[in-house]
């Protein structure tokens, strides 16, 4: 599989790549496929949270890179999902600490091993973008429907492009439907017409994804989840299923069209 | 007062006038005095960057009846407005190929720069003359260019034109962006203002903007 080194990045922060990264690498190991999730925000890890792992961490990729121990040492087993592992990164050092190379090398190592390898990547377009991006495959562009998120993911494009990689693909994250129906959100249609990217998927905002995070339960592993349905469609997509995108439409009820009837919020 | 000629006598002799040295007076004095000069020949008078009034061309019309030397051919121009006027006269007036012989002379010692992409936010295109990009311009793009700019598709970035110059113009198929600078004037737009096949031309010190109506 020629496409296996994943990087998910969106140049600004906060629009949930580490969700995405966590979510999408759970669907697929859930699946059965040998997975590696590498938290590449170094300093500000917080990957490990997402999927729950955060008290089983022993060494981290610094600890790889300044050979205390080779890669597969450092990988943490996730004790709900078999087949994902878990590369954490430092807490104590910052993004200098692993330069593009040394990633290239671990990702190189690992390469045989898994049939699926994320990089959760850190916000901003620094050297740590950089390092994140060097050795994937495949970059996933995560974007909120918002302008400021859309005018960071496109400056990501265009550094994605000089770095000379493939174009990258989208993921819509935290799209309201009703927000949108009320004019308050950007639709698809508006995201796509700056970006003009391919789109992977559109996660709808979910109310319980707070609590998913706390306990450290991707939201795929419920089958009630709105945004973890659409986040298995996703992991689907790449595998290379063709599964159409739902229209996130939104039709107002009938006490809602009566309250804005006599001008009620 | 000379006044400059050019021309032949086998096609026409053309007098050129422009706002700085138009004066009816001297004119009539001029071709009085050269006369012999311009026997026999086709008669041209060229008035650039200067609106005539309707009794000026009636009192030249007039004037040149009682010339028999040379035979006058009518009006040459720049102005829009004087050839309008020529018309409902019913003297000739033809609008001077000077503004083509302008924009031939420009593009001869600039560059134009032909950009096949879509510019991303961060990335900025610099040119001396003019800039034609085939694809968007996205919030957060800078374009910079001598001449004018033509984006064939959405303009949302920044797009500085005609530096250091006294006339250029912007097109875009569809135009959101917050400000344009256009020959080093500033023209800021709405939030939610949009275009579609919209212009912007500085010509004479004044800036024009033409579109359709928006899509919003």
């Amino acid at each position: 599989m020629a496409d296996k080194v994943i990087c998910i990045t969106s140049g600004k922060g906060g629009v949930g790549k580490s969700t995405v990264t966590a979510n999408v690498a759970t669907a697929l190991a859930m699946k059965g496929y040998k997975v590696v999730a590498i938290d590449a925000d170094i300093g500000l890890r917080n990957l490990d949270l997402v999927l729950g792992l955060e008290n089983r961490i022993v060494y981290d990729i610094v600890h790889v890179v300044e050979g205390v121990v080779p890669p597969e040492k450092a990988l943490v087993k996730d004790k709900k999902t078999k087949n994902l592992y878990l590369l954490p990164a430092a807490q104590t050092k910052d993004k200098s600490a692993v330069k593009p190379e040394d990633l290239v090398k671990i990702v190189e190592e690992l390469r045989d091993k898994f049939d699926f390898i994320f990089i959760d990547s850190p916000a901003g377009i620094e050297e740590g973008f950089k390092t994140a991006v060097t050795p994937a495959d495949t970059i996933i562009v995560v974007a909120n429907p918002e302008m400021a998120s859309i005018r960071d993911a496109d400056r990501v494009v265009g550094l994605c492009e000089a770095m000379q990689k493939p174009e990258p693909k989208l993921v819509i994250n935290r799209l309201d439907p009703k927000k949108v129906a009320r004019g308050d959100m950007l639709d698809v249609e508006d995201v796509l017409q700056v970006l003009s990217l391919d789109l992977l998927g559109v996660v709808p905002e979910d109310k319980n994804m707070v609590s998913y995070i706390n306990r450290g339960e991707p939201a795929v592993l419920f089958e009630d989840s709105i945004a973890g349905k659409e986040l298995r469609n996703i992991a689907e997509r790449l595998l290379g299923k063709e599964i159409p995108i739902p229209k996130w439409t939104y039709s107002e009820g009938f006490l809602e069209k009566l309250k804005r009837l006599f001008g009620s919020e | 007062m000379d006044f400059k000629l050019r021309g032949t006598n086998v096609i026409a002799i053309e007098l050129l006038t422009d706002s700085s040295n138009f004066d009816l007076e001297k004119i009539k004095q001029f071709i009085a005095e050269k006369k012999q000069l311009l026997k026999g020949s086709r008669f041209i008078l060229s008035v650039e960057d200067r609106t005539l009034m309707a009794d000026e061309v009636e009192e030249l019309l007039k004037f040149f009846k009682t010339v028999n030397e040379l035979t006058f051919c009518g009006f040459k121009t720049n102005v829009k407005e004087n050839r309008e006027l020529c018309i409902k006269l019913g003297v000739p007036c033809d609008l001077s190929n000077m503004e083509i012989e302008k924009i031939k002379e420009r593009a001869d010692n600039e560059e134009i720069k032909f950009i096949k992409k879509t510019l991303r936010s961060g990335d900025k295109i610099t040119s001396t003359g003019d800039v034609i990009i085939m694809g968007d311009v996205n919030p957060g793009a800078e374009v910079e260019a001598g001449g004018n700019v033509y984006v064939m598709g959405n303009l949302m970035g920044f797009v500085r034109a005609g530096i250091g110059k006294k006339e250029c113009e912007v097109r875009a198929l569809y135009f959101q962006a917050p400000i344009l600078e256009v020959c080093g004037k500033q023209v800021p737009f709405e939030r939610n203002e949009s275009y579609v096949n919209f212009k912007i031309k500085v010509k004479d010190g004044k800036i024009k903007v033409e579109h359709k109506t928006g899509r919003n």
